[in-house]
């Protein structure tokens, strides 16, 4: 159980034009969880490998707990990694992969024995100790990996997107489970994903990655309600935020017949005469006389709710806008719609810098 | 896998099937494979019945290609014995076995180094093995004399050894740098994390699951060394150190003066028989060793 401080840390692949990591500064605390998310190639796998010690370091520094770890050997740092394909040794049992770290650490046997029956039982996979990993589904291939991360009692676990490889059902189970079983141990665990729904329901904190760049770091509720840019804005939340351009004349912001009042702070903080506006699904509702005509192209239901995906004509051309409604009360397709934003908290963002404009 | 498999399993949709000439070149092919097949298998079956007959059955027209009236296990005994064909048989058991697994210790650390550690030196190093692989023995055979007189390992079993170590080094490290590169990379990084030194995950890791690739390698050089006589020709004269290459043509020109062709054949199967053994035994793991080092 420790802090991890990771300062200024930057990667730099031979060859590349831009930083893989570029400057990354993170404070996690003791018994954090911890998620990066970015999409593919955002630098968020390439942090944990630094973090691990698998990926060398151009620039920075990393410390966990009071420890500088930035030049250690993967082996000295006591971390346990949970790889995104379980990379479970082959040749080995289901227990002697698990137990592996306390037998090189030279663990008594009988102890080694006690420690991986209770992580087998914790993770429920005590009838397959003697099997080989080849035998056994990709869930409990899963549970494997994990119980090689808990047996050791390390200072940090590091996971890489490791429910990638399961499907839907089994994958919203064991979030749940290894957020519990975290929590329970008080391990502090930096997990990756590209999955933001994973990213929000997971983690203490969320980190949003993009080009190598920490874009944000907050509570999940943080991330949401008060995006930092436009990135974080379209990436947190599903489906996604409307992202609308508009120019900044007297009455606010608008586009066409979409106006938006803007306050006299947001203007003040404003670098250019445009802005990009964010409004989530739910902030729009379908009323016949709102001010937006649009035409619906597709009603996604799910259950407690319906998506609908329509084209608006704002003015300079057509503009995709996700709407959501109550599931009783949707347009049909290709119906003619008018929209009428209701919720008064629009987000704002610098057309220019992409930055968030406070109100 | 067989042709008729291997065709099974890559065959098209007819539309894509290529014209007519594939499918011709195919038969021909088949054909052709099983006929030199045949005529190997004849040969050492033809072999095998003549070293239990006795010389003038195997020189008779009219008995050439039948089978022994009564099968001379003399002709076993007297190789085996007399002609020292068994003293040279144990020669060449210690001396293959010896080189063979020393080859593989020293092959296996070198090859995973090549195919792991991307230092500058480790490209070149690479070519170096290969380019060693290029280098005729026979022309490295002077050196090795002159070499060796001076350290009094001509004539020498020992001296053998360590040629056959030094002469099949290139290639085992070659083969098994390919095998070592398929196998997969994460694993080690797991090791480490998991507190192994490079050494420790060498050793409990990558070598249990190189095991196909060492088992390959292994073979391919008993089966080799078992057969090697040009050296022996050359750095040993002392006949009882000549292994059973060498012996065999001992027992070819002997056999030229006293007749007994019997004997000479039976000298042919004692040295052909663990060969064989060994590829019906380990056939199927050799051409997989081989095929998987080389997918990657």
């Amino acid at each position: 159980m420790s802090t991890i401080t990771i300062s200024g840390v930057t990667r730099r692949y031979p060859g590349a034009k831009t930083a893989a990591v570029d400057n990354l500064d993170l404070d996690i605390a003791d018994g954090e969880f911890l998620v990066l998310v970015g999409p593919s190639g955002c630098g968020k796998t390439t942090s944990l490998r630094m973090l691990a010690g698998l990926e060398g370091i151009d620039d920075g520094t990393i410390h966990i707990g009071d420890r500088d770890v930035t030049r250690l050997a993967p082996s000295k740092r006591d971390v346990a990694m949970v790889f995104q394909n379980y990379v479970l040794y082959p040749h080995l049992t289901v227990a002697e992969n698990i137990g592996f770290h306390l037998m090189i650490r030279k663990t008594p046997k009988a102890e080694i024995q006690r420690l991986v029956k209770d992580a087998a039982a914790l993770l429920d996979i005590t009838e397959h100790l003697d099997r080989r990993p080849a035998k056994l589904s990709g869930g409990q291939r899963q549970r494997v990996a994990m119980g090689r991360a808990i047996v050791r009692q390390p200072q940090v676990f590091l996971m890489d997107e490791p429910l990638s490889n399961l499907d839907a059902k089994l994958r919203a189970q064991t979030r749940v489970q290894i957020s519990t079983l975290q929590r329970r141990l008080g391990v502090t665990a930096v997990y990756v994903t590209h999955d933001q729904v994973e990213a929000m329901t997971m983690g203490d904190r969320v980190a949003v990655m993009d080009g190598g760049v920490l874009q944000q770091c907050d509570t999940p509720r943080a991330l949401y309600e008060r995006p930092a840019n436009v990135f974080v804005a379209g990436f947190i939340g599903s489906p996604q935020m409307n992202l609308i351009g508009a120019k900044v004349d007297g009455n606010g912001a608008s586009n066409g017949t979409l106006t938006v009042p803007l306050s006299a702070a947001q203007r003040s903080n404003l670098s250019s005469g445009e802005v990009t506006l964010g409004l989530r699904p739910g902030s729009l509702t379908v009323t016949d006389h709102g001010p937006v005509r649009a035409e619906v192209e597709v009603v996604e239901e799910t259950g407690a709710d319906a998506y609908v995906y329509c084209t608006a004509d704002l003015g300079d051309g057509p503009t995709h806008l996700v709407v959501r409604c109550p599931s009783r009360a949707f347009p049909a397709k290709g119906e003619r719609i008018g929209l009428a934003v209701t919720d008064p908290d629009i987000h704002v963002f610098d057309g220019a810098t992409g930055r968030r404009v406070e109100h | 896998m067989n042709i008729a498999q291997r065709d099974k399993i890559t065959r098209r949709p007819a539309s894509q099937e290529a014209p007519l000439s594939r499918g011709a070149f195919q038969v021909v092919g088949t054909v052709t494979i099983w006929i030199w097949v045949g005529f190997n298998a004849l040969l050492l079956i033809w072999v095998a019945v003549a070293s239990l007959k006795d010389s003038t059955a195997i020189f008779s027209q009219s008995k050439a290609f039948s089978l022994p009236s009564a099968p001379q296990w003399a002709n076993y005994a007297n190789a085996w014995v007399d002609s020292s064909i068994g003293r040279a048989f144990f020669n060449t058991l210690g001396v293959v076995v010896i080189a063979s697994v020393v080859v593989v210790a020293i092959s296996a650390p070198a090859a995973y180094a090549l195919s792991r550690f991307s230092t500058r030196a480790a490209s070149p190093m690479t070519s170096l093995f290969a380019i060693g692989m290029g280098i005729p023995l026979q022309a490295t055979v002077i050196p090795i004399f002159v070499g060796f007189q001076g350290v009094g390992l001509v004539n020498s079993l020992t001296g053998l050894t360590l040629v056959y170590i030094a002469a099949q080094t290139p290639f085992t490290v070659f083969l098994l740098t390919g095998f070592f590169r398929s196998l997969p990379f994460e694993l080690e990084e797991a090791a480490a994390i998991d507190g192994a030194s490079v050494l420790r995950s060498f050793r409990e890791i990558m070598l249990p699951l190189a095991k196909p690739g060492l088992i390959t390698a292994l073979t391919l050089n008993i089966v080799f060394l078992w057969n090697e006589t040009a050296l022996v020709l050359y750095l040993v004269q002392d006949d009882t150190k000549f292994t059973l290459g060498r012996s065999l043509l001992n027992l070819a020109t002997v056999a030229t003066y006293t007749s007994n062709w019997g004997a000479m054949f039976a000298g042919c199967v004692i040295v052909v028989a663990p060969v064989l053994l060994t590829y019906i035994l380990l056939g199927r793991r050799i051409t997989e060793g081989m095929t998987l080092g080389a997918a990657k």
